[in-house]
């Protein structure tokens, strides 16, 4: 993450520069500032974290990519999911619970296969973090 | 296969695995339905058995569970039959008024064509007899009735009408009734009636039980 | 509470239907599929016989009018909570405002929708079931309609929801089957049909014709023709017997069967395999299997331990 401070000073150097647009990726951080005259506008300050998360069985079971009633396509790798989204189903028994992403991310492996038996721990899925868009009105504010 | 008529011994059959068809050889008749009677008051008292739903002459059972020994329960089941046991049930006579034929017929002439009798001599030989309840079945406080003359019995419809009115007086085969509601019907309608048969808030829901008997009076005969 | 949206007049309430009332006429009417109602009030924690909704055509939708859980059992389309799409099989919860669409799935012809406690309509006759013919039971003895608002017996029940069954299709049934078969015991009255016919029974492929409902199931084939013309006298009759008018298409008897009948019986669709049938549309075709005795009691026991074995499941789940 790139520090406030810094932002400041970039955006004080293009006010003097008269540079409109300045857009920097750093090694985890990527920011964006487009200035006209003295205003600032699409500020984008985006923390770039780079350690993948991964959805474990959380009991044994089954692991369905969709659910066996349904003809639904499974989830493949590039898929963007929020939050709380049910990434397949695990069946114990004759129970099925959903599998869902703790956080917004883009899946980047999947793990098992359709209708494969896991053990509970197993890694099933494997996710980048979504970027986190600063909203516009934080970032001006930290600005002036 | 033989009908049940020309048997001398009681036919058991299967409905199912949770049901069983006990049937009464011999001619349709009121003294067979006393001695149903009365293996239904035994057969009803056994563990195994949920429910006993007399017929007409005939007694079907239905079980908690798929009985263990099949075989054992039609033996005991011919063992209570040869008993011989019958309840004579005493009950009241109600008396119905019929409006006969015409828009209350609609299958008056089929009745006509398939007997050779003329309108008037079927209601006139369906009105006289009493009529003893054999049974309740077919729907809500439907009474299934012994006794009537076989000179005018009609079969069954090909193809079931889709809906009789509730006091509709019909006849199947060789047995007669009144609808106590609305529904489908294979019988041959031939008059309306009109009278409480059922009510569900009531205790008991029904108002007439085996043992009573029927009286139809002769209202009116429309052509 | 709930209150329907959209539904049409064949969405009706039912339990597993009323016993001990043969003998007044009164039939079972209940469940079509009383596998599926019995597995979705184990899910929401209900007694296996709680009364629910029966959805037989879709959409159907509804607006809870309070915070409640619910459960959508029998069917595997597409059930939606406002835009949020839930499994088939499962337990949710709904706040209130909040919309619940049903929709047709690809292998049932029939929903139940589960609420906490089982629909609170009053018991008639010892069963909360609608009686169509004689209009009692269920909800006001009538099918429902739009407006209708029902309660559930226990709203406030606290319980673990975003959980699901794996469907009984997977256990019991071959999804790949264009024709479903259907297991049956022979009847009184099947030897007294031509050997032509009775080989015909158990090869060709029987359709459900669209005059199929919860009376009975009116099939198309080639008739069946009789040896001689059989006049039965009237005697009691279960939901399963396949009964044969004088022009030989078979009927099934269904839920809401008349508790007599007086026509000849070929066979009787076995107790296990009843939800299964209550499952197929109209359209569809189904085969005949004969079974035994044995084979029948042996399905049914297997049957009954499942449904044992699946409460456990969902028992443990929730003390988790």
């Amino acid at each position: 993450m790139i520090a406030i401070n810094d932002i400041r000073q970039i955006a004080r150097q293009m006010q003097n520069s008269g540079l409109g647009k300045i857009e920097i990726n750093g090694k985890d951080f990527s920011l964006r500032l487009r200035c006209e005259g003295k205003d600032f506008s699409d500020i984008q300050n985006q923390p770039r974290s780079q350690t993948p998360f991964t959805v474990k069985a959380a009991v044994k079971g089954r692991f369905w990519a969709s659910h066996p009633m349904q003809e639904k396509s499974a989830l493949a790798r590039g898929a963007q999911v929020k939050a709380g989204d049910c990434l397949g189903f695990l069946q114990t028994g004759d129970l099925m619970t959903p599998i869902r992403s703790p956080q917004e991310g883009e899946i980047r492996v999947l793990n098992v296969a359709n209708g494969e038996q896991v053990g509970r721990g197993r890694v099933l899925f494997t996710l980048q973090p979504a970027a986190q868009t600063v909203r516009h009105e934080e970032a001006e504010h930290a600005l002036y | 296969m033989m009908s049940i008529e020309s048997l001398t011994h009681p036919v058991i059959s299967q409905l199912g695995s949770r049901a069983m068809l006990f049937e009464a050889p011999g001619a349709l008749g009121l003294a067979n339905q006393q001695r149903i009677w009365a293996l239904s008051a035994q057969v009803v008292n056994w563990p195994l058995v949920a429910e006993a739903v007399p017929g007409m002459n005939n007694l079907m059972l239905t079980f908690h569970q798929p009985p263990q020994e099949l075989e054992a329960l039609y033996e005991a089941l011919h063992r209570e039959w040869q008993r011989g046991e019958a309840q004579t049930l005493q009950g009241r006579v109600i008396e119905l008024p019929v409006y006969y034929g015409g828009e209350y017929g609609p299958h008056m002439t089929d009745v006509a064509d398939h007997t050779g009798l003329s309108v008037a001599e079927i209601v006139r030989r369906h009105a006289e007899p009493l009529y003893p309840i054999y049974a309740l079945g077919s729907h809500p406080g439907y009474c299934y009735l012994g006794g009537m003359d076989p000179s005018i019995a009609t079969p069954r419809r090909q193809t079931p009408v889709m809906s009789i009115p509730g006091g509709a007086v019909s006849i199947g085969g060789v047995q007669t009734g009144v609808s106590a509601s609305a529904g489908p019907s294979g019988w041959n309608t031939i008059g309306h009636t009109e009278y409480v048969f059922f009510d569900a808030k009531a205790s008991p829901p029904v108002m007439l039980r085996p043992g009573d008997s029927l009286q139809f009076r002769v209202e009116k005969v429309l052509s | 509470m709930i209150e329907i949206e959209k539904t049409t007049a064949l969405t009706s309430v039912q339990d597993l239907g009323r016993s001990g009332c043969l003998n007044y006429g009164v039939g079972r009417a209940g469940a079509m599929d009383p596998l599926a109602l019995q597995l979705g009030n184990l899910l929401l924690g209900n007694a296996p016989g709680a009364a629910a909704v029966e959805i037989p055509l879709f959409p159907f939708r509804v607006r809870f009018l309070e915070d409640c859980a619910f459960a959508v059992s029998g069917n595997d389309g597409d059930i939606l909570l406002d835009d949020e799409v839930l499994p088939p099989w499962w337990v949710a919860q709904a706040r209130a405002g909040q919309t619940l669409t049903v929709n047709a799935s690809r292998y049932s012809a029939r929903a139940y929708l589960h609420l906490p406690g089982g629909v609170d309509v009053p018991e008639v006759l010892g069963s909360r079931s609608t009686q169509l013919r004689g209009a009692f039971g269920g909800f006001e003895g009538r099918g429902l309609q739009k407006g209708d608002r029902l309660r559930a017996a226990e709203p406030a029940r606290a319980m673990k929801t975003d959980v699901g069954i794996a469907s009984p299709w997977l256990r019991f049934a071959d999804l790949s089957s264009q024709v479903q078969p259907v297991r049956v015991l022979p009847a009184g009255e099947h030897l007294a049909y031509t050997a032509d016919s009775r080989a015909r029974f158990w090869q060709q492929d029987w359709k459900i014709t669209p005059q199929s409902n919860r009376y009975g199931y009116r099939l198309e084939g080639e008739p069946l023709v009789a040896r001689q013309t059989m006049e039965m006298r009237s005697h009691g009759i279960v939901p399963g017997v396949i009964q044969v008018p004088h022009n030989g298409q078979p009927i099934i008897q269904m839920s809401d069967a008349q508790p007599s009948g007086g026509y000849p019986k070929f066979a009787t669709v076995i107790e296990a395999d009843l939800w299964l049938l209550g499952q197929i549309p109209p359209g569809r075709r189904i085969r005949f299997i004969e079974c035994n005795f044995e084979q029948a009691r042996e399905a049914w026991l297997a049957q009954q331990a499942y449904l044992q074995q699946v409460d456990k499941q969902i028992k443990q789940l929730r003390q988790a």
